[in-house]
């Protein structure tokens, strides 16, 4: 059960990680098209919607590489950590070694450095999340579907490090 | 001594089986209903993949609006944003849920390496998910069939069929005995 978790959480990583949106309601209407789906971004402030690969302003969308040395720390703080974790969660979850309870670990621990980074940047002045300064008040009314579901998966991952930790105390 | 009492409850775990066929296929048919419109038929493809024809997987329409489990159309276009989180949007995402984590649950609970008292507690769970679902449909339905013109979808047929699927796979799963 908690390699399955493991991996689910692995791909839900990936998702937040490249997705703009989860697609639902998919089509075939020349090539894949769908009519709605659930945004990805994890901060919202205005029009400007902030994801983990970058962020949209009205109708211009920015990666983190694109944005020069602003960007670089951006891309290293928050699109890197999240991409890292999901990785080392994946490929420990198909491991039955006992490094993987390690790796599983870190890569928790490298799965709450992003959102951390994103509202302490966001109520700095918001300048490597690219949604300029958000106030602690406003700060619970900017978090987006992504946002929320990075921390369904940081419980996931809780989750699985426990059943990981008792499987591996057992045999 | 343990003893096998069903065949479909293999104690050895040597065994070549890996998934249990009937929850597997009704937790991927659910996740296919809870991601896409409609089934295509009539594939083409010359560089890009096109339909010429299809089969809907609304589950009932009342009036213009066609209900989805993941959302609601009317004449093709969302009307529900889940961009923000409010009470009108809370419900249809809250189905959604209810229906991805059934299939999610289903596809969990076809394992046959996994204890088969957990893995039928999974399917059951998952089959109350889809009754719910079934049942706020149904309601639906049957609110507003004096007042609007209403007809049941494909989909409802579709989710009433998973449904079947997964109570026939919890039935098959029996309880061993230890000696």
């Amino acid at each position: 059960m908690t390699n399955k978790i493991g991996i689910l959480n692995g791909i839900l990583l990936l998702i937040l990680n490249f997705f703009a949106i989860l697609p639902l309601g998919i089509v075939l209407l020349m090539g894949l098209n769908s009519l709605t789906g659930i945004p990805m971004n994890l901060l919202q402030n205005g029009t400007i919607s902030m994801y983990a690969w970058g962020y949209v302003d009205g109708a211009n969308a920015y990666s983190w590489l694109e944005l020069g040395t602003t960007g670089l720390i951006s891309f290293f703080g928050i699109q890197i950590p999240l991409l890292v974790s999901s990785i080392i969660i994946l490929i420990a979850s198909s491991s039955v070694a006992e490094k993987a309870h390690t790796a599983q670990s870190i890569s928790l621990i490298l799965l709450i450095i992003s959102p951390i980074l994103s509202i302490v940047d966001s109520l700095l002045g918001g300048v490597h999340t690219g949604t300029g300064a958000i106030s602690g008040g406003e700060l619970l009314g900017a978090f987006g579907p992504g946002f929320y579901l990075l921390i369904i998966c940081v419980i996931l991952q809780i989750f699985v490090i426990k059943g990981q930790g008792k499987s591996s105390s057992e045999s | 001594m343990v003893e096998m009492a069903n065949i479909s409850n293999p104690i050895n775990k040597d065994s070549k089986k890996r998934f249990r066929k009937l929850p597997l296929v009704g937790g991927l048919f659910i996740l296919y209903i809870c991601f896409f419109a409609n089934i295509p038929l009539g594939l083409i493809s010359n560089v890009i993949p096109m339909a010429l024809s299809n089969i809907s997987l609304n589950i009932i329409s009342i009036n213009q609006l066609d209900y989805y489990i993941w959302g609601i159309l009317e004449s093709g276009s969302p009307i529900i944003d889940y961009s923000n989180i409010t009470l009108e949007s809370l419900i249809p995402l809250s189905i959604w849920l209810m229906a991805l984590i059934s299939g999610i649950l289903g596809i969990v609970g076809s394992s046959y390496k996994a204890d088969p008292k957990k893995m039928k507690r999974l399917i059951l769970i998952a089959a109350v998910l889809l009754i719910t679902d079934l049942t706020y449909f149904s309601s639906l339905y049957f609110i507003m069939i004096n007042s609007l013109s209403t007809s049941i979808g494909i989909g409802f047929f579709a989710i009433f069929i998973c449904l079947g699927i997964y109570v026939l796979a919890a039935t098959r799963i029996t309880e061993y005995s230890e000696k």
